[in-house]
């Protein structure tokens, strides 16, 4: 392919291109041919440029304008020996009560555990797992009435489970009321306590009985 | 200057035949309707208000939470776009549908918490596709086509169509791996490596919600300190350089797989998602070469 250049990354021609289309298959069943003008040249090249100012600008600034990002995750090196969750968990209506970890995500729809956790940071201060570094653009909203917010955030994490479990989307118990734990663990090379975390009741939210 | 300019082009602009592309565009958007089929966005319409925190785009533009019903709209358009992308019928304006919907409903979760960036490559790659010529010659579309115009068969001549779009992916995967290099270089350096920060991260995802874990390998790899300094080595490494694969074919030969085997390893040990960055690699297949070789 040999291609004229006048400018230091001179575009292309359509001639050369359509010359260069022959030289790979001088076919006369050719039907087809998308050959690229020169608006469409400077369209592609437009995709590229978007591509690679995007990307280096979050990588330089270490910032993030998703969909671009600087892919921040595990890239700082953990310091705590403890690790410290926040999780809620559902109080069945059996008698006795039992405490059921809303972890799966059929409970928390449309949530996860990773998702509802980092968001219930907002309310409860931020904890040391965290394989990322930014969370957004935004700034946490003002934190004068974070207790009320955050009792809101539950009812409504309890309301969406009450409505997973009418859909048949879940088969979990039904719940009288949700408690929201601060979990802690001592870093066990083997996560031998990952079922024994040391637990402190941050919020907790029971309808009234029936009886 | 004019030797780099040249360069400059052909690294975009080669002909080649359609069916490299045409072959990814089948496979990308076949495995992302395939993926996100059993996701539920309407739902994130009862979410509580107040965990809406909204990104950088949603806080621009500004874009809201629609209603239940217009989410449920718009994934159906989006699910609908995606499919009709897969098998190339009106290829141009359902991958641009796809693409628009697809960057909406995949970045509205982003603003009630967490975002799995690794989904965010899936925006990235249905934009280029949504930009490209990508349903010349397999596709519905070309099937009609030969069909009006009475032809059995018919050869798309090459064209740099066909080139651009496959290497603009390729630099998006590059930058992806690349700024997740730097990222661990800037806020740890050297330390990322020779610490004890991979072990630690193999026990800490077991002390999380099982969620996306599928085994607990990670806890036995971080018993082996001398492993785990090796691998965090060979992850910046390949991060780093990622970016030589776009140039150099052996950097293609020894980096595609390593780092295909360490997003696998990452999935097996830690959990983190990582099928869609690694469904990209179907844009550095020799697909030509394949398809010459299968029919031997």
């Amino acid at each position: 392919m040999s291609i004229r250049l006048s400018l230091p990354i001179a575009l292309p021609t359509e001639a050369a291109f359509r010359a260069a289309s022959r030289q790979v298959t001088p076919t006369s069943e050719t039907m087809a041919t998308h050959t690229l003008s020169r608006h469409r040249i400077w369209f592609v090249h437009s995709v590229i440029a978007l591509i690679v100012v995007g990307y280096s600008f979050d990588i330089l600034t270490d910032t993030e304008h998703w969909p671009f990002s600087s892919y921040p995750m595990f890239s700082r090196v953990p310091r705590e020996a403890t690790l410290r969750v926040d999780r809620l968990f559902g109080v069945t209506r059996e008698s006795p009560p039992r405490e059921l970890p809303l972890v799966a995500n059929e409970y928390l729809h449309p949530f996860d555990d990773h998702r509802l956790h980092e968001r219930l940071e907002m309310y409860t201060g931020p904890s040391t797992w965290s394989p990322i570094l930014s969370v957004g653009f935004a700034r946490i909203p003002a934190a004068s009435n974070k207790g009320d917010q955050l009792r809101r955030a539950l009812l409504n994490c309890l309301e969406r489970y009450d409505a997973g479990l009418q859909a048949r989307r879940h088969d979990g118990p039904p719940l009288q009321g949700i408690r929201l734990y601060s979990l802690e663990w001592q870093i066990d090379p083997w996560a031998a306590n990952r079922d024994q975390p040391s637990r402190t009741l941050l919020l907790e939210l029971m309808r009234p009985s029936k009886e | 200057m004019s030797t780099l300019g040249a360069k400059w082009n052909r690294f975009w602009f080669e002909p080649t035949r359609p069916l490299a592309l045409d072959i990814c565009r089948i496979v990308f958007f076949g495995t992302v309707f395939l993926y996100f089929l059993g996701r539920d966005f309407s739902a994130w319409a009862d979410v509580f208000p107040a965990f809406w925190k909204p990104i950088w785009l949603f806080h621009r533009l500004p874009l809201p939470v629609f209603s239940k019903g217009t989410l449920k709209t718009l994934e159906l358009l989006w699910r609908l776009a995606l499919l009709l992308s897969a098998v190339g019928f009106l290829t141009r304006v359902s991958s641009v549908i796809a693409f628009v919907l697809g960057a909406y409903l995949l970045l509205m979760p982003a603003n009630f918490g967490y975002h799995y960036r690794e989904e965010l490559i899936t925006i990235i790659t249905s934009g280029i596709l949504a930009a490209s010529r990508c349903g010349a010659s397999l596709s519905v579309d070309s099937w009609i086509k030969r069909a009006r115009e009475g032809r059995s068969s018919t050869v798309v001549a090459p064209s740099g169509e066909y080139t651009w779009p496959i290497r603009a992916v390729c630099l998006a995967l590059s930058f992806v791996f690349f700024g997740a290099g730097v990222a661990k270089l800037r806020h740890s350096g050297l330390e990322w490596i020779t610490s004890d920060t991979l072990a630690i991260f193999l026990v800490q995802s077991n002390y999380m919600s099982a969620g996306h874990r599928l085994t607990s390998w990670g806890l036995n790899v971080a018993q082996h300190k001398w492993l785990c300094h090796l691998l965090a080595a060979v992850t910046i490494g390949w991060e780093v350089c990622f970016p030589l694969t776009l140039f150099s074919r052996t950097a293609r030969w020894v980096l595609l797989p390593i780092s295909l085997s360490m997003l696998a390893g990452i999935r097996l040990l830690m959990g983190a998602p990582f099928e869609l960055l690694a469904l990209c690699y179907v844009f550095w297949m020799p697909w030509e070469s394949l398809v010459s070789w299968s029919r031997r």
